[in-house]
């Protein structure tokens, strides 16, 4: 009861309200733009949110996170490109649903599924952080440490096939996060007499960087993207019968995307096609998958919402963003001065009540702006693309700009930029090097007073009863994904070569 | 599919540049000064580890590579990636000359202030990535920038430069 006064008090005594409306509104059009993430569109708005209240900023970035699930099937259904990665799965019945001229009722079951999938997450979410982060509580700085290096070995997920090349991101950006004062000491690291970078680099000009202006580095070559017909869409939502239907695919997404969204690295790509499969496997129609199925199209479209709560689990109760779009929210909060984690329902109930609160009204927007956007959006989609590189780039500059007054800083950012898309070149993966950025700090620091504790001596890493379960599941993490990127092409390659 | 035997030069050049960069990184860290503040581990300690690891890695990617060619060691090409790319150089200069206007960017905007560069950047930029010259591009980008400064300066009240050239700082 408590909570939902303080949920009340921070959403009515801010401007988290209109703040949900305008990040579904602006996550829905950057969805729609192919090329641009969830987490491309909460990178551009991140600077942004430097002046605003902590409550109303996180509502705003976590918006922009459910509105761009929805917004990224619009363009999947209606010209066959996904406009984010998690709505791909939604093209294969999406877009066979369009050109039996069903546009407008595949886009109404995914608004609704995308609401089901966002109440769904929302709830899990609720119930699963506030004992998650009681646990963490208890924590002293050896488990913070171990804490910091489980965060590490999560790499092992987010790292897309190379384990080497996840860890080597990895620690690019813990090398980037021992810039700036020591922690300890104050003596300066890295800043070669340069006095901006006494402060060290902040996550989140390495976070826009990583993710905007390497993506319009990578776009400026692309082919364009396709035009949308506005003549053939107009919004049908699913009628009873119809929901009759979808109640199985949609149970399975919220399941599929619970786990998902849960697990870091995963993400809302792998929950739809998970949930796509399973739809298709225990359907009573699974023929009609890949030829126009609603099932097919809300299945994946559940998934993904579900996963936009649930991906704040590991963020909120440990501090650990799972995605790159939780990576982004993580951003919002140290911009704020907040740490996610164990303290936060404890320094700053209102902040989680408040973002808990916002993402209903952030959910509930997603429909009624879903019921009137459709229009503006395909406008959008069908801007000549040199216009919107233009102007992506333009409000990169001028709000990484806005953070600090700080031209220094917007070379910078460039320069994470650069480096992104060199990375992308050789194939590594840009999240790893996130991860390093947000938690070098906390486990440089925590190794550090450990240490200090105890003159010097390591033992107390597993003394410590929740270091020692922290650093074990760390190591078992990895030891796992070593033995699937080592082990398993082997046994694959074996088998092919008897088929062969 | 495909079977290839030989070195994956891209991870080989990778683990190359990241064993200069280890190295780079380690004699920065080897030049940071000590505190009498410091603890145990000091200052350097957590970067010089981090120096060995990023070494490690990269001796990783070469082995990986150079071992990819040894007789037994062939790697299978997956279906997917058994197609010749279309890369060339050219995705890359049209990076660079974006990376070129970006710099310039930084560069004039002290000067010429906010409104009149990132005018310019939106009109480059645009041109640059195949908008039509003439008029319309000049509007828009003017009205874009005009746009951009109403929405941070009188309304988000962040002061963008006004410009050394008109009198700012």
């Amino acid at each position: 009861m408590e909570a939902l006064a303080q949920a009340m008090h921070a959403l009515f005594g801010s401007w988290a309200i209109p703040g949900a409306f305008l990040g579904v509104l602006w996550g829905i059009l950057g969805g729609a733009l192919p090329g641009i993430s969830p987490s491309i569109a909460m990178a551009l708005l991140l600077p942004l949110t430097y002046g605003m209240e902590p409550v109303t900023a996180l509502v705003l970035l976590a918006s922009v996170y459910v509105g761009a699930e929805y917004g990224g099937s619009i363009p999947a259904i209606l010209i066959r490109t996904p406009g984010t990665n998690s709505a791909s799965a939604t093209v294969i019945d999406g877009y066979e649903m369009a050109r039996q001229g069903r546009a407008g009722e595949a886009l109404g079951i995914s608004l609704i599924a995308g609401l089901v999938g966002g109440l769904f997450g929302l709830v899990v979410l609720v119930a699963a952080t506030k004992p998650l982060a009681m646990v963490a509580l208890a924590f002293t700085p050896p488990a913070y440490f171990a804490l910091g290096m489980l965060g590490i070995s999560v790499v092992a997920g987010l790292s897309g096939g190379s384990l080497v090349k996840g860890f080597l991101a990895a620690a690019i950006g813990l090398m980037f996060a021992m810039v700036g004062s020591d922690p300890m000491s104050g003596v300066p690291r890295f800043t070669f007499g340069e006095p901006d970078l006494l402060g060290g680099i902040k996550p989140l000009l390495v976070m826009v960087g990583l993710f905007a202006v390497t993506e319009m580095l990578v776009q400026i070559s692309a082919p364009p993207w396709a035009k949308a017909s506005a003549a053939e869409a107009r919004l049908k939502l699913p009628d009873w019968a119809m929901m009759k239907r979808l109640w199985k695919p949609t149970a399975i997404g919220s399941v599929i995307g619970t786990f998902e969204g849960v697990t870091p690295g995963a993400g809302g790509t792998i929950a739809a096609f998970m949930a796509y499969s399973e739809a298709k496997r225990w359907s009573n129609h699974p023929q009609e998958f890949g030829k126009g199925s609603p099932e097919g199209v809300a299945a994946p479209e559940c998934a993904n919402n579900v996963v936009t709560a649930t991906a704040l689990v590991p963020l909120l109760s440990l501090g650990i963003p799972g995605s790159n779009s939780a990576a982004i929210l993580l951003g919002g909060f140290l911009v704020h001065g907040l740490q996610p984690g164990p303290m936060l329902f404890e320094k700053a109930p209102e902040v989680v009540y408040g973002l808990y609160g916002g993402l209903l009204i952030a959910n509930i927007a997603m429909v009624l702006i879903g019921l009137v956007i459709l229009t503006p959006c395909i406008w959008l989609v069908n801007r000549p693309k040199p216009w919107l590189i233009a102007f992506i780039l333009a409000l990169v500059v001028s709000g990484v700009y806005s953070v600090h007054q700080s031209m220094f800083e917007v070379g910078l950012a460039l320069g994470v930029g650069v480096l992104g898309y060199l990375l992308r070149y050789c194939k590594v993966p840009p999240l790893p090097m996130v991860l390093g950025v947000v938690l070098g700090f906390m486990i440089e620091s925590n190794y550090r007073r450990s240490l200090l504790l105890t003159g010097g001596d390591h033992s107390i890493f597993y003394t410590d009863k929740v270091s020692l379960g922290l650093l074990i599941l760390a190591a078992t993490l990895t030891a796992y994904s070593l033995w699937r990127e080592f082990a398993k092409p082997a046994v694959s390659a074996k088998a092919e070569a008897k088929t062969a | 599919m495909r079977i290839r035997v030989g070195i994956n030069r891209p991870d080989l050049f990778l683990g190359l540049v990241v064993l200069g960069v280890s190295a780079g990184y380690l004699h920065a860290a080897s030049q940071i000064p000590e505190s009498l503040l410091a603890d145990g581990v000091g200052a350097s300690g957590v970067p010089t580890a981090l120096g060995w690891a990023m070494a490690a890695l990269g001796l990783i990617l070469c082995a990986r590579s150079l071992l990819a060619r040894a007789p037994g060691k062939i790697a299978a090409i997956p279906a997917d990636e058994d197609k010749e790319t279309p890369a060339g150089m050219r995705p890359h200069l049209l990076a660079l000359g974006l990376l070129a206007i970006l710099a310039a960017y930084v560069v004039i905007t002290p000067y010429l202030g906010y409104v009149g560069s990132t005018a310019l950047l939106v009109g480059a930029v645009a041109r640059f990535s195949g908008a039509a010259f003439g008029r319309n591009l000049l509007i828009i980008a003017i009205a874009g920038a005009l746009g951009l400064w109403l929405l941070f300066d009188p309304l988000l009240s962040i002061p963008l430069p006004v410009g050394s050239w008109w009198g700012g700082r």
